[in-house]
């Protein structure tokens, strides 16, 4: 269910980075466009004054306002994966610095989870090589051979290397781990053992006194504190969960009943505690994406006849390529088309892609629905494509495409031969 | 320890070290993304990276400073007899409503336990002022916006008071004291604020609190003090 990348970091589609990258931005963007950062600065006290170095001098305000669109805008060119180096890098150090300017007035784990963020931001930019299903992968296609694209276009590939789902995944365990380790050494690994969460008196006086201090309307703390051995076992498996994630990714095993427990843990802290902790994205870009997919996938077989010589046709199909993580199309370059679809009296090779189900023939524009369809995920677009309008307006865009491919587009190049 | 002392030493240079931290581990990263390509730079970064970060988050090094991190929770020692603090705003019938923090900031609002502290060990008297009458003034605020049918947080738990279209904002960190416009009906005008300083006695067994006593520490009230009021609304302590 969740993938522990530090045992193989190689996936057989690229799928779970792409929606490790949306993830991020959806959780940062919806987080960090909330920011009333002019509101930031009535206030008219430094709590933690150490961090006031991070304060624009001038116009704070407006300046960390800007700064919040541009973190947001750079967060969408993330998500799609372009310039993904730039992109990221730049969001995890506008990120850093919100997160700094937050904790001059409240170092609690809302801001947090925000250097939490920078940390996922820099990996994923670290090995932005790595990301094949983005818009910098499709740009990197411009160095490959027309070969070696007719090459990937009909085989794809059987391996994708995914280090920064690695990496983040070990920061994400060892942030778990402190904390785990903080409550058995409060003072450090030299200050003394605590025990404390080894029974029920440590969790069940937090919950009573939390209950009795502050306004929480969920009566199920004190309801619960009634069962000593339920509070020694929320303790001592907080503290397995907390810890255990770290061991279980060195060790190379399942992650899965980890991360489900961290879930369930962070979910009973809101329930028990009123406390909501903002990591739950984070824990899931781990989940296994890529096998949820495979089953949205149509079953439907599908075969792409192409321009084997169009560079640009070629470039076109690479996202399809990827996406088709099952198998289920078949792309076939003109010159290998079966005799079967040669021989169809409703179909011209020279003048358009074409999409074959078995019974029907689509061309170009409507072949590229057809190869949305098949992904099922893009089922607004495919029903967007198929009123009247955008129809006849995209295939009069395809007709344009098609036919001044050699003249607009980098259509025909030298082969490797 | 002599990690410990250097740090006390350093302490006094935080204006000058803190930024070299940030900036400096965004020099280092900036020129790791840059030189990316080079498989011995990608590896050096991310075991650097994460020989540091262990460090702190088992707190051998005892101090995280941005954009380092922890996430340690509850793992400080909770005694018998436990003493807490919070504010109340007061209405014009000197009916008391505990202050919801999300009054000053999204999501949380500023850290409370932390203004306890500042105003009871290193605040002067006329800094508390600042500090209540701005207090006040946010929950006003903050008020105003609720009873109008705004809000700046999703709500886990409302009374039903709160629009659903809030629902897509940002879920608020803490859901404690949560104020909604039901609630706020039953008050009048807020005139002024209290510190309250609460003791909690739970059992030995940690299972029930035994006894409970409060006593005010600070309080404001604007027309208690119009003069100081009105002296007060341009200043700033920072």
């Amino acid at each position: 269910m969740f993938v522990n990348y530090f045992a193989d970091e190689a996936r057989s589609s690229p799928v779970n980075l792409a929606v490790g990258r949306t993830i991020l931005t959806v959780w940062l963007v919806w987080k960090t466009a909330m920011y009333d950062w002019n509101e930031f600065f009535e206030v008219p006290f430094y709590l933690t004054p150490e961090f006031t170095w991070a304060v624009p001098p001038v116009a704070p305000g407006l300046f960390m306002t800007v700064e919040k669109w541009m973190l947001i805008a750079l967060l969408v060119l993330f998500a799609v994966g372009y310039r993904i180096r730039f992109t990221g890098g730049v969001s995890a150090l506008i990120l850093a610095h919100f997160g700094t300017v937050r904790e001059i007035q409240n170092n609690s784990g809302e801001s947090q989870a925000l250097f939490l963020g920078v940390y996922f931001l820099l990996f994923y930019s670290l090995f932005s090589e790595t990301h094949a299903l983005s818009v910098d992968g499709l740009r990197r296609t411009r160095d490959w051979s027309v070969d070696s694209l007719r090459s990937f276009i009909v085989s794809g590939r059987d391996s994708y290397q995914l280090p920064a789902l690695k990496w983040s995944l070990l920061v994400i365990a060892m942030i778990y781990f402190g904390s785990g380790f903080n409550k058995l050494f409060p003072n450090g690994p030299f200050g003394g053992f605590h025990a404390g969460y080894f029974g029920p008196v440590t969790l069940s006086r937090i919950i009573v006194v939390r209950d009795a201090f502050y306004q929480w309307h969920v009566p199920l703390g004190p309801a619960l504190v009634e069962y000593p051995a339920l509070i020694t076992a929320g303790s001592i498996g907080t503290l397995v969960v907390e810890m255990g994630l770290l061991v279980a990714v060195l060790l190379g095993v399942t992650v899965t009943p980890f991360i489900i427990g961290l879930l369930g843990f962070q979910t009973g802290v809101l329930l028990l505690l009123g406390i909501f902790v903002d990591t739950y994205p984070l824990l899931l870009t781990f989940l296994a994406w890529d096998r949820i997919y495979e089953r949205v996938v149509s079953d439907r077989a599908l075969d792409v006849v192409f321009d084997g010589q169009c560079y640009f046709c070629m470039r076109s199909l690479y996202l399809f390529r990827i996406l088709d993580v099952t198998d289920t199309v078949r792309f076939i370059p003109q010159a290998e088309a079966p005799d079967a679809y040669r021989q169809r009296g409703d179909v011209d090779f020279q003048s358009a892609m074409y999409a074959f189900d078995g019974t029907t023939a689509y061309a170009g524009y409507d072949a590229f629905r057809e190869l949305l369809r098949q992904f099922r995920v893009f089922f607004p677009l495919v029903w967007l494509m198929g009123l009247a309008p955008v129809a006849r307006a995209g295939t009069r865009v395809y007709r344009y495409v098609a036919d001044n491919r050699g003249t607009q587009f980098t259509c025909q190049v030298e082969s490797d031969d | 320890m002599l990690l410990q002392s250097l740090i006390e030493v350093l302490r006094a240079y935080a204006g000058l070290v803190l930024p070299l931290v940030f900036f400096g581990f965004f020099a280092v990263a900036g020129l790791a993304l840059l030189f990316n390509r080079h498989p011995e730079v990608r590896r050096t970064f991310a075991v650097g990276f994460v020989v540091v970060f262990l460090l702190c988050q088992v707190s051998l090094v005892p101090l995280t400073v941005p954009p380092l991190t922890t996430y340690h929770k509850f793992s400080n020692t909770w005694d018998q007899e436990r003493v807490e603090y919070e504010f109340r705003v007061v209405d014009e019938n000197g009916q008391e409503l505990r202050f919801d923090a999300k009054s000053t900031l999204e999501f949380e609002g500023i850290r409370m336990s932390r203004l306890h502290h500042q105003m009871l060990t290193e605040y002067s008297e006329e800094e508390n002022r600042v500090v209540a009458r701005f207090l006040l003034q946010s929950a006003r605020e903050y008020r105003g916006e609720l009873e109008a049918g705004g809000g700046r947080n999703s709500l886990v738990w409302s009374d039903g008071g709160v629009k659903l279209r809030h629902a897509t904002n940002f879920p608020a960190h803490g859901h404690v004291t949560t104020w909604t416009p039901a609630e706020l009906s039953q008050y009048g005008e807020f005139v002024g604020l209290r510190l309250y300083r609460v003791e909690i006695e739970s059992s030995a067994d940690g299972s029930e609190v035994v006894s409970q006593s409060e006593a005010v520490v600070f309080e404001y009230y604007d027309e208690g003090e119009p003069g100081a009021a009105a002296e007060l609304e341009a200043r700033d302590v920072r």
